[in-house]
């Protein structure tokens, strides 16, 4: 009995642990779904391999295991590089596997042809190919293992068309998976780099000693599943903490010790900072001044010893964000310490939180029609409330509305926020609300969409209801990217003048009525009682559904908080 | 009085010629694109860089000229490598303008950061960056000649936004305007660089002395504008001709010397071929046994030395297809020859597509209900035919609904037809379709898409709308990639078979509510009547129009002409 190359693809990808795949399928590579398919994995099929790749990275962030997309060869690949990307600068284990053409025939112009390991390269941490099909397996361990060990990232495997129909017996494909599984380096694992005791003690005695300590903590740390050791930590010390956005839930925003609503002060004032799987990046003002005191000595606690070089902190921890708390907490239970609720600093950062939070609620408590941007948030974020636990995923996309939501929606649960992460990226959307779906089926998933930001993925609602997957999107629609036209008045000139401004979408779009295209369920709210009704509704139908929310056009601002980069 | 980067961005631009652009707004672009439209660039904004992109290469083919795209930083750059490279592949000249992350910042992780010039290096002929705003003006020229000049493709501008910030006075920005003018390597006009007498008397004593010469063309033919040079060739000498699938309407479909309905025996038994700006690759089964005579002489006509040294032809010659063609009608004219219509070999080409298109009409003329995919088209092609001249530009995406309609739509405008093409892409619909509406406006616009294909770019049927342009797009609704479920019983096996297949979409999907959502025209039919009812209204109307054509799932094959590829 022989298998073709596949099947043997198919096989590798199960033996390797793969239990769901993305993608889209087409020449040379609906054979490999199929198979994949037969064999155990479920496999999500959507329209584009741009939001494919992007669903694939989100799924290695959820479940800490390379999320698996498949492209045909050509432009289908060059359209997952999005998701490659995406996976490489937000460091989440992601895989893209994709056809390529015949190897007889490279250079001579086959259909779709490209060098698809040259054109991965810049955004991969391997890219490689399997020129014969006794490679595959082995070429499959290689791209699953390298996309998690280290700093996670995206890696590329190239399938040839002549590859995959080449033919070998079961029983050698049995000894090439048995061979490979051997061989994984994962299976072997590296240990733990041995943290210095020095190192472990100067990080406890620069807390200890801090006058205005604070703990932050990245989606880094939520990824190593640190929410336990975190816990202990800010606990046992009583040191403030400060999530970044996608580090929201490690601890509950509504934690005592939370900072989120003081960030200002907390990163403006604090002498010391812990800084736990988060990049001293834009998301943080590359911790330097003016929104950093100058002073401030930063204890980084980072996977890659590259990043810690570049930022040169006062001291680096290099290691495994869950493996190195751990050893901190060892270190502090031999000689606690505790700030207490009344420290100065405790209470300056909790004053100051509730203060901004009591003052943000006065607006929040107003029913403003036409909607600005706070009242559906706050609707949105009661109505979450209300489900308990498990709570739902997440996912926000948008310049207004995801700066509107970081500050608004309440996280209690680790990886229950998905958005634009460490680049940006918007189109991730529906990408991600299926992966969620899909690695969370136990969790609902609400997506905080701006218009723009939907608008780059939609026609994947039509991937939603074919799945059945329980997704409530939600779209702030305010008629554009920034919503209304805000040009300057010299900005309004020429003999195009009257075409819609850049920034346009058409007036009274109808986003609900997209999913409903497909048979999914769709709302058009514009008031307080629509809106609640509409998310009472869908958040219990646990089905595909589109909420479409008519927000005032000139509710937000430009660009949202980067107003001051456009 | 001073202005910024952005406004001599967009003041080059306008300087150096650029009407139109396509692309997405957001930081750091947003300010650029209304500056190019107050300056007068007509900006159609799009949901995503990829179908952009997508436009921006179209439009280059059917104008000549270099279509430009804008997008943001990042992820729109990335999401933008799929016009580039569909550009390099097909040889269509295309600019990318992305904006990037502060100079200062470089490799600190800013705000969408990514090395755009290393990035788009594998797709470009050419990617620079204005690394201060004096170099602006210089390096649009530049991108803009790169693009357009020898063998087209695509280029890639770099704006960072500390660049676009800088400031520079009026006066100084007039000069550097005028001394970019002044360096343009297009401005010089092009000096065909002479063929060899002796090649072109080669040539033509090849073609004269042929038993079974073939005239092929390209698309490459097509972007040359080398219609009337043709016409004049094949009418002057009785040479059969061949088009590929975006050569068709170089010369009309309907020519009595068209060997398209002929094309196996044209290509297996010609003796001599003549191939004008098409490429001997895939789609012409690279010039090979079993589909050619291993004996034919080729005579390739190619802009790129490059290719022809690949393709190592019997003759080469190196040129532009206009200027190469005219000077063979003039060597031709000195001595002419011709083989009229009782020459055997044009007797047996036409004879023989007189009865492939004979034996096609008969399945044509059947009104088969449910659909095939043959009596829509028919219907397609007559309510096309009815329109007359100037003939609508036909935008073509499948893999059944391409290959269908290349056999049986009619052609007989140059530049009228835009598929896959040379690199097969799928998800270039829309976009094509935008960019044809406004490179040429007095033409509709009729897509015959895949639901497949379709789904890649829907979204875009918004931007349709938005901007009011008369394009049709009728979609060919299977209900799925390939259309129902072709899997063999041991690939319907595992937890997950109950999923819908890798290749389904959701029955009933309601294509034609998605333009409707927006404030368009959708059509839902399944009958003859129906649809031409459809396609008389919507022609009529010259508004964006949805029409969804339901077809029995089980028509067509898998993968089209493609399936032992897959």
């Amino acid at each position: 009995m022989e298998i073709d190359g596949n099947v043997l693809a198919a096989k590798s990808l199960v033996r390797f642990g793969v239990q769901h795949m993305f993608g889209v399928v087409g020449i040379p590579v609906t054979s490999l779904a199929n198979r994949a398919v037969s064999l155990g994995v479920r496999f999500i099929a959507f329209h584009n391999e741009q939001s494919a790749g992007y669903a694939a990275s989100a799924y290695g962030y959820l479940t800490g295991r390379p999320g698996v997309f498949l492209t045909v060869s050509g432009p289908g690949c060059v359209h997952g590089l999005a998701g490659l990307s995406n996976a490489s600068v937000n460091t989440w284990p992601t895989v893209m596997i994709s056809g390529s053409c015949d190897q007889n025939d490279v250079g001579r112009g086959d259909f779709q042809e490209l060098n698809q390991i040259e054109a991965t390269k810049p955004f991969t941490k391997l890219s490689v190919k399997a020129s014969h099909i006794s490679e595959i397996p082995a070429r499959v361990a290689q791209v699953l293992d390298w996309a998690q060990s280290a700093r996670p990232g995206g890696c590329y495997l190239d399938l040839p068309t002549d590859v995959l129909h080449q033919k070998i017996s079961e029983s050698e494909a049995e000894k090439l998976l048995s061979e490979a599984e051997n061989n994984r380096s994962i299976s072997n694992p590296k240990p733990e780099p041995p943290l210095f005791n020095s190192k472990i003690e100067q990080a406890v005695s620069l807390l200890r000693h801090a006058e205005r300590p604070l703990i932050v903590f990245g989606k880094g740390a939520a990824y190593a599943r640190a929410e336990h050791v975190l816990t202990k930590l800010v606990n046992s010390t009583g040191i403030p903490f400060l999530p970044t956005p996608m580090g929201k839930g490690i601890l509950p925003d509504n934690h005592e010790l939370a900072a989120t609503a003081a960030r200002s002060l907390a990163i403006g004032k604090c002498d010391v900072a812990l800084v736990v799987g988060a990049r001293l990046n834009w998301l943080l003002h590359f911790g330097e001044p003016p929104k950093w005191s100058k002073d401030v000595k930063f204890i980084l606690v980072d996977v890659s010893e590259e990043e810690i070089e570049l930022r040169k902190p006062h001291l680096g921890l290099i290691g495994d964000a869950k493996h190195v708390i751990e050893v901190l907490n060892k270190e502090i239970k031999d000689d606690p310490f505790c700030l207490g609720s009344t420290h100065p600093w405790v209470e300056a950062i909790s004053n100051k939180a509730k203060d901004n939070v009591a003052k943000m609620e006065v607006q929040l408590k107003k029913d403003i029609v036409p909607f600005n941007f706070l009242t559906p948030m706050r609707i949105i974020r009661d109505a979450i409330a209300v489900l308990g636990s498990p709570a739902p995923i997440v996912v926000s996309e948008g310049a207004n509305t995801m700066d509107v939501g970081r500050s608004v929606l309440v996280q209690t649960e680790p990886r229950t926020r998905l958005d634009a992460g460490t680049w940006g990226t918007m189109g991730v959307g529906l990408g991600y609300c299926i992966a969620a779906a899909v690695a969370e089926p136990g969790r609902l998933v609400v997506a905080v969409e701006g218009d723009s930001g939907f608008g780059f993925s939609a026609m994947e609602v039509e991937t939603l209801v074919r799945y059945q997957l329980p997704v409530v999107v939600i779209v702030f629609n305010n008629g554009g990217v920034y919503g209304g036209d805000r040009r300057h008045p010299e900005e309004i000139d020429g003999p195009h003048k009257d075409d819609p401004a850049p920034t346009d979408f058409v007036p009274n779009a109808g986003y609900h009525a997209l999913i409903e295209a497909f048979g999914g369920k769709g709302y058009l709210v514009g008031t307080p009682d629509e809106l609640k009704s509409a998310l009472s509704e869908s958040f219990s139908a646990r089905k595909p559904a589109v909420v479409n929310v008519v927000i005032d056009p000139y509710a937000g601002s430009e660009s949202g908080r980067m107003q001051h980069k456009n």
